[in-house]
């Protein structure tokens, strides 16, 4: 009696220790909503034009398709890997989509997510199957199949039709928020979930955080790490298709440039470590909308843009060196 | 037990030969695409097109050699791409002022943004890939700032000789490049230095017991990366007359590429600057060979990069294994 009694008392210390962690391991994992906050208190008092809903609606539609490509770059992060695929992976899906277009909007839209899933595939079997280094094999990718949009449309644009899906995806919008928005919460709220109770979400994590270890724990590695870069290709997939529905048009020159880069950053300055071993689904949401209303505060201010992305390079270094101090 | 005497060296000799195959590999290849490109296209094997390859491999080529130091090191640099753009925005305000600033100006830039990546990857311990990424963010900001988002005309005289000028018939951006990889080898295969390099990329912590100074030699290898970069993005100003702020985008990429090619292993510890600069070269040839090819895309070009990297990573990977 006295012994269950001891060694409960032992939980609830333990469980305390675990509720009051450092100052700093708490400012580590909180940071990015805190500068999310006071950037938005910042914004509100001092730009003019921000409270306009028109901001916050473009704002939204262009955070859409970056939070998809940070869902699934946070997730090869987590396994300790990276992709760089993702921006191109975008542009495929893009290229994709606009030659299917005599199919009828859903089938084109298909068929682009299909681009990028095969993208995702093609780089899961190098790294899963041949033990290939994510960085390089994704790298050969972002150049691959960047290659294949210009290519697949001859480096020109291609307008998509107006009406039916495509105004739906690309201006529509429930008030303020965009439709692409919501279905892109939806789906980070699914990541979420998958990531903290799914074996698959779990073996992720265990392979990220000592790779030899969860192979001798029995877990299926290949499979794994297959089925995350598989996912991260089909989110830049969708996302591919979200940023041409809003361009009103698929141009492989354009879409998904440089989205790898601002994916890692927001997956980064949200808590997701480079070491592995740990993923933070809404810390990588606030990311992506930090880094957003960041470029927006900077251009609204008549600012020079690339002040922000000098600024973007000083927040990643410093949520590095806030994840470094924390362990 | 004699088939085991025998079969001892020939496992020996395998290792050897596969070792061989993956440091001199490119060379091979190189010559293999050179010798098919000259007999399918008449005007590859002239001296005006061997020129024109060399010369838009000059500046990819410095980026390349400073990219190999780091590979073999453990490390990357991605910040290459955005010092080249800002090279040459700080080479077009220099040049009023003579074309020694021209070139030191963009140099001692690129050196000490080398210097704080340096410090941050080996002091504070952070991962050089978030570093550099957030370097060239940040500096291809910088360049943008710089040049106000637009392009700054600079006025060549003395400076674009250095870029487009000839010595012996031959275009100085060939010769630095040559020089460039030779200085390279040396210092990498024949000075303390580039021992350390070697040494910290196969085994840090062995290295640090052994006394090499891992912080230094790390720190000096990233200021060395970002010096070249910046002198490739001055000498790119000095070719084009002009200071391009987003000039280089993508070089990182494919100074990275170009290494792997080359037979530089990403692990670390292995790699020569002869296949580093076969890897340039490749890289240089495939460009060339579409765009003579006149109805092909020059679109395809991207895809056959990409494509062959794929192929060079999966034969170093298989050649790897078969050693191990």
């Amino acid at each position: 009696m006295s012994a269950m009694a001891a060694s409960r008392g032992r939980l609830a210390a333990l469980a305390e220790r675990a509720g009051h962690d450092s100052p700093l391991a708490l400012a580590r994992a909180h940071s990015v909503y805190a500068a999310f906050a006071v950037l938005i208190v910042i914004d509100l008092l001092f730009t003019p034009g921000f409270r306009n809903v028109f901001v916050i609606r473009n704002l939204l539609f262009a955070a859409a398709p970056v939070i998809l490509v940070t869902l699934g770059q946070s997730l090869t992060i987590g396994t300790r890997g990276i992709d760089l695929s993702v921006g191109s992976a975008m542009g495929l899906a893009a290229a994709v989509m606009a030659l299917a277009l005599a199919g009828g909007a859903w089938l084109a839209v298909a068929a682009g997510v299909g681009a990028g899933l095969a993208v995702g595939l093609i780089n899961g079997g190098l790294v899963a199957a041949l033990d290939i280094n994510p960085l390089i094999s994704s790298l050969a990718l972002l150049v691959a199949a960047r290659g294949t949009a210009e290519a697949l449309l001859d480096g020109s644009r291609v307008s998509l039709p107006e009406g039916g899906l495509f105004d739906v995806l690309g201006i529509g919008a429930v008030s303020v928020i965009p439709i692409v928005a919501i279905i892109a919460v939806i789906v980070a709220g699914l990541v979420a979930v998958m990531v903290r109770t799914t074996v698959f979400g779990r073996s992720l994590l265990f392979i990220g955080a000592n790779k030899a270890a969860a192979i001798l724990a029995g877990i299926k590695v290949r499979r794994t790490l297959l089925l995350v870069y598989a996912a991260s290709g089909l989110l830049a997939g969708l996302a591919g298709v979200f940023a041409a529905a809003r361009l009103g048009a698929s141009d492989p020159n354009y879409i998904g440039v440089n989205y790898e880069l601002d994916a890692i950053a927001a997956s980064v300055i949200g808590g997701t470590p480079l070491s592995g071993g740990r993923v933070s689904i809404l810390g990588g949401v606030a990311g992506v909308l930090l880094l957003q209303v960041l470029g927006a505060s900077f251009i609204m201010n008549d600012i020079n843009f690339s002040y922000a992305q000098i600024l973007k390079a000083l927040f990643i270094v410093a949520a590095l060196y806030l994840q470094r101090a924390g362990g | 037990m004699s088939a085991a005497v025998l079969a001892a060296p020939s496992a020996e000799r395998r290792a050897r030969m596969i070792a061989l195959i993956q440091s001199r590999g490119a060379i091979g290849v190189l010559a293999l695409a050179a010798i098919i490109a000259s007999l399918r296209f008449p005007y590859f094997a002239t001296a005006n097109n061997f020129e024109n390859i060399g010369t838009a491999a000059s500046f990819l080529g410095l980026v390349a050699i400073g990219q190999t130091f780091v590979i073999i090191l453990g490390g990357f640099d991605l910040s290459v791409g955005s010092l080249i753009g800002l090279g040459s925005v700080l080479a077009a305000y220099s040049v009023p002022y003579g074309w020694l600033p021209a070139l030191l100006v963009p140099a001692l830039a690129g050196c000490g943004i080398g210097l704080i990546d340096g410090l941050l990857i080996a002091r504070a311990g952070m991962a050089p890939f978030i570093v550099t990424l957030a370097a060239l963010l940040g500096v291809r900001g910088l360049a943008l700032v710089l040049a106000r988002n637009s392009m700054v005309i600079a006025q060549p005289g003395i400076f674009g000789l250095i870029a487009n000028g000839q010595i012996l018939g031959i275009n100085n951006l060939i010769w630095i490049l040559l020089i460039g990889f030779a200085l390279a080898a040396l210092v990498l295969n024949r000075t303390r230095f580039g021992v350390a390099v070697f040494a910290i990329g196969g085994n840090e912590e062995a290295a640090r017991m052994l006394g090499v100074p891992v912080i230094r030699v790390k720190v000096i290898t990233y200021m060395l990366s970002g010096t070249l970069a910046g002198l490739a993005g001055a000498l790119l100003g000095a070719h084009l007359s002009s200071g391009l702020a987003t000039a280089g985008q993508g070089e990182e990429l494919k100074s990275i590429a170009a290494a792997v090619i080359g037979g530089v292993l990403l692990t670390g510890g292995v790699g020569t600057m002869a296949g580093a600069l076969s890897g340039v070269l490749l890289l240089g040839l495939i460009q060339n060979v579409i765009d003579q090819i006149g109805n092909l895309s020059s679109y395809y070009q991207n895809l056959a990069s990409g494509v062959f990297l794929l192929l060079a990573v999966l034969v170093q990977t298989v050649l790897t294994r078969r050693r191990a």
